[in-house]
């Protein structure tokens, strides 16, 4: 019967065009930045890699997307950045969902003192902008991918709790829960067994919706230079270093920048499939 | 007479509701034998739900007693009780996890309360399965692709699946074509006389209830109107409200329409102050009394007993038709 | 001259597209309702009950539909025309299934009937408008109309909302009332009232109705005539006291066999199965996988056949009667 559902699913999903237009830009660049090492026409280019004869070249067939200051190979560098933006991503999500989920399953279901100050927490860290927050963390922390990922995670849970919160609240009503608890079933098992797969759409959309986040803002984060240090090629980083060469190398910030936006775009357009197609139940 | 399995005194149940208190259960007292079917009867929002609710112990009275074999129950229940006293929901399209199988959803009684070594679980469940009507090829199924009958019988087998002594069913086929509901309670009775189960069978529906239990009770608002033997009562209807209830009945046939007793209808309803009978707005016969004075329960014939003023008067009016 | 029916449907025929396939469910259903007749339509659940009348009154759209036949108001074709704008509301007045969700939660009750009451006379003053919809409420028994009338949906209970709903569809004095399920949701002491008040006032104002339901009793209480539906068609039908007391089609018999009696007597049978899969229905009679008395000739399309003064049956155990 999975499958009945699975066909559903699909059957949903692909009747939306650009459902199926975000699953195809997510898994390009998925296999792109998995891939790059192989896929990447120059893979050292990666590195501290110095060859001044090519520096500055624009776009062309050599060079699909030109070459940097340094004569490294713009579309290397973009899909080994994809590497990074990708880590952050499943990293910080990783660990802020399941963290959230668990809380928000919590506080929702079981309640009592702790879970009230978990949910106070969380509204105070849902009200600042997270953009704010994660420069306000990196501005006392050394700013590094380690420490981008920490104040990342650190802002994200919260959203998962109240997300899950909010749900139990009206699942614990249900008929199949009042059922267990009748039956005698422990909290853990309603917890997770009973009330938890039944929030997974919700879970699965938002999560696909906050990967575009997070790579936007950790991007955002390198821009300002508080995040991935150069040389290690962060899409966010190269943008601020292209943007000094404005207008004469402008394929050295407009790509990467086009390149944030196209994963950004994918992620979105998948979540909205998501949403669609799961929501059919 | 078989020994008293359930006895329930003076039960009332508030709800705060904003500023005000609800009385949803209003000093209902019952008692259910060992190997019985009690129905409980009454319109929406008589608290029906409140007393299973009550009983099972997911909700703390305001007052009164639950005696389980002569013992008090204990809120929380023990695990023993959650195994003895089991329920099955009113509607059929949640009272199953839409992301767990059929398997799944039968054998958590099994694991909860130890039943069955877990290597068994699967031969278990399709026994309990075939008991109500299942083939095994139904274990593997997520609740969508079952019809709102199937559901029912498969949260039959939950409930069977405990071991219970008795059953609390809250409209359990309400919700299902009356073809499929002919069947859910044939069931239901099958495995009651099996298995020597007692059931308290909540229903509005009057003709279900005249075919499926021994002895009904009337609540209005909260408040037990009239009970007695099934028979007794539909063939001699005291109370005012039991007589509109069954007034209403929309019937199949000539015989059972000649079986409801006459009714009023263009009576207007007359609202007044809640002091005294909780169905005298209703009542084309309230007097000043009825609206004064709340009428005890009181036995009109040995165990058929009416709580109005003027039960007398209608006990009379009747036999003149009847 | 043959004299025009208010309201016929012919051969109406709908599928439907879903993940698993194009849904054949309505099947050549054709119905006829006169002037100042109340017809009931039976059927279990998901048996395009509903389906049906929104058919009638053109309220299906969407991609993946498929719809052929006629339905004739007066003798003029209305599906799939703009025609039926114009009547539904007017005309042809709609009780829905689910009451609470059919009222706007953002209008107060005396809003919703007014924009009703304009539709047909635009230019009533305001006095006059307000005593027509407070009359509406009281000729549905509502007990304290102006209370009702300032409310907004949402403060009203279930079975007021559903009067309000009656009294929605009645205000224009329409000439045709499809009733979805009314009062199903509803207590039965409250559903008898609602009923009555239904009856009492087509009857006052002469106005048919086509009453769709699963409660047989319903049937035999409110309407003239009964059309039997069965997974998309139509089995059998006719006056309802002929089709009560001498069921012919063998799923009527079943649907009334398996109401318990007040008389008591034992549960009944009840019947096995369920409806097929629309997707790829029987051929033929679609009971026949339920059927005891199924015979090979059913896998055959079975016309309708008349039985008694206006009775009509489609099933093979009818087929030496000469077709109706
Ligand atoms: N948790 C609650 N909080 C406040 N009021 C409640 C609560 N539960 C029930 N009530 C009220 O108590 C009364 C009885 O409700 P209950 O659900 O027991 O009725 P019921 O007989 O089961 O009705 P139905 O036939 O609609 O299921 C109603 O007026 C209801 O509004
Ligand atoms: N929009 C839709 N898409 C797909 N299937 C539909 C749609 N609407 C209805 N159906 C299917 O069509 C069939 C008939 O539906 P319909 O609502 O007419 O049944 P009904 O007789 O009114 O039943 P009920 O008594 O439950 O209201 C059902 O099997 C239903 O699942
Ligand atoms: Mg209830
Ligand atoms: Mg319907």
């Amino acid at each position: 019967m999975r499958r009945e559902s699975l066909r559903r699913f699909w059957y949903h999903f692909g009747r939306n065009p650009l459902s199926l237009l975000g699953l195809s830009i997510v898994t390009l660049v998925v296999v792109g930045a998995l891939g790059a090492p192989w896929i990447a026409p120059y893979p050292e280019h990666a590195g501290r890699f110095v060859n001044f004869a090519e520096a500055g070249q624009p776009p062309s067939l050599h060079h699909l997307l030109g070459t940097d200051t340094f004569g490294r190979d713009l579309f290397s560098r973009i899909l080994f950045g994809y590497r990074i933006s990708l880590a952050l991503g499943v990293v910080v999500l990783g660990i802020a969902v399941p963290l959230g989920v668990t809380l928000g399953l919590w506080a929702g279901y079981i309640g009592g003192g702790i879970a009230t100050w978990i949910m106070r927490l969380s509204d105070v860290f849902v009200a600042i902008p997270p953009l704010v927050l994660a420069m306000a963390v990196l501005g006392v922390a050394e700013p590094s991918l380690t420490n981008a990922m920490m104040a990342l995670t650190l802002m994200w849970w919260p959203w998962y709790t109240r997300m899950i919160y909010n749900q139990v609240r009206s699942l614990r009503l249900e008929g199949y829960v009042v059922a267990a608890q009748i039956i005698g079933a422990s909290a853990t098992h309603i917890m997770f067994r009973e009330i938890l797969p039944n929030t997974l759409p919700n879970i699965l959309t938002k999560a696909a919706l906050d990967m575009g986040f997070v790579i936007l803002i950790g991007a955002s984060l390198s821009f300002l230079g508080l995040g991935v240090q150069p040389p290690t090629p962060d899409l966010g980083t190269m943008v601020a270093e292209g943007a000094r060469y404005l207008p004469d190398l402008w394929w050295l910030a407009v790509f990467p920048g086009l390149a944030i936006l196209f994963v950004v775009l994918g992620f979105n357009l998948l979540a909205d499939g998501l949403r669609d197609a799961l929501g059919e139940g | 007479m078989a020994d008293i399995l359930l006895e329930v005194r003076d039960l009332t149940k508030e709800f705060a509701v904003g500023r005000k208190r609800v009385r949803a259960l209003n000093g209902v007292s019952l008692g259910l034998e060992e190997g019985e079917i009690l129905a409980v009867v009454g319109e929406s929002g008589s608290g029906k739900t409140t007393l299973a609710n009550l009983v099972l112990g997911i909700e703390m009275p305001t007052y009164g007693d639950i005696l389980y074999r002569g013992t008090p129950l204990k809120t929380p229940r023990p695990l023993h009780m959650r195994r003895r006293l089991q329920y099955v929901q009113q509607n059929p399209w949640t009272t199953l996890n839409p992301r767990r199988t059929v398997f799944q959803s039968v054998a958590l009684p099994l694991a909860v309360h130890k039943l069955t070594p877990p290597r068994l679980w699967r031969e278990r469940v399709a026994e309990l399965l075939h008991l109500v009507g299942l083939g095994p090829e139904f274990l593997d199924r997520y609740p969508h692709a079952l019809s709102g009958g199937q559901r029912q019988r498969v949260a039959i087998a939950r409930a069977l699946a405990a071991q219970p002594e008795m059953v609390i069913l809250d409209e359990p086929t309400s919700a299902l074509d009356v073809s499929v509901q002919a069947r859910v309670l044939g069931l239901l009775l099958e495995i009651q006389a099996r298995f020597s189960l007692s059931y308290l069978f909540i229903s509005h529906d009057l003709a279900v209830v005249r075919n499926f239990a021994r002895r009904i009770l009337v609540l209005y608002r909260g408040q037990v109107m009239e009970t007695g033997p099934t028979e007794v009562v539909f063939r001699n209807p005291v109370h005012p409200y039991t007589r509109l209830l069954l007034a209403s009945v929309p019937v199949v046939s000539e015989e059972e329409a000649a079986l409801r007793p006459s009714w009023p209808w263009d009576a207007q309803d007359r609202l007044g102050p809640g002091e005294g009978c909780p169905f005298s707005s209703r009542c084309p016969w309230a007097q000043e009394l009825c609206w004064r004075e709340r009428p005890s329960l009181v036995p009109i014939q040995k165990s058929h007993l009416v709580a109005c003023h003027f039960a007398e008067l209608f006990v009379e009016e009747v036999s003149h038709h009847g | 001259m043959i004299a025009v029916s208010l309201l016929e449907v012919k051969q109406l025929n709908l599928s439907l597209r879903t993940h698993t396939g194009l849904a054949h469910i309505l099947k050549d259903v054709s119905l006829r309702v006169e002037a100042g007749e109340r017809v009931a339509l039976v059927g279990e659940t998901g048996c395009g009950k509903s389906l049906t009348l929104k058919a009638i009154l053109g309220l299906l759209e969407g991609k993946g539909l498929v719809v052929s036949g006629k339905v004739l108001f007066e003798g003029e074709e209305i599906l799939g025309t703009p025609r039926i704008l114009r009547l539904r509301g007017v005309q042809i007045g709609f009780i829905p299934q689910d009451p609470a969700a059919s009222l706007n939660p953002t209008f107060s009750i005396a809003d919703q009937l007014l924009a009703v009451v304009r539709r047909v006379r635009r230019n009533l003053p305001k006095e006059k408008a307000w005593a027509l919809i407070k009359e509406a409420l009281v000729e549905v028994a509502v007990p304290d109309p102006d209370r009702v009338l300032a409310s907004y949906p949402f403060q009203l209970s279930g079975g007021l909302c559903q009067r309000v709903l009656i009294a929605t569809a009645l205000v224009n004095r329409p000439k045709l009332v499809l009733a979805d399920e009314p009062g199903t949701a509803l207590d039965v002491t409250v559903q008898a009232q609602t009923l009555r008040a239904m009856r009492h006032l087509t009857e006052k104002s002469g106005s048919s109705v086509i009453l769709v339901t699963h409660n047989l009793g319903v049937v035999r209480e409110f309407a003239d005539r009964v059309y039997v539906m069965y997974a998309g068609t139509i089995v059998e039908h006719g006056p309802v006291k002929s089709v009560f007391q001498t069921p012919r089609h063998p799923y009527t018999r079943a649907l009334l066999d398996s109401v318990p009696r007040l008389t008591g007597g034992g549960l009944p049978q009840g019947l096995d199965g369920h409806i097929p899969d629309y997707t790829s229905p029987p051929k033929g009679c679609r009971f026949r996988p339920r059927c005891a008395f199924a015979r090979p000739e059913c896998a055959e399309e079975q016309p309708l056949r008349q039985v008694a003064e206006g009775h009509e049956v489609a099933c093979v155990l009818y087929a030496e009667v000469p077709r109706g």
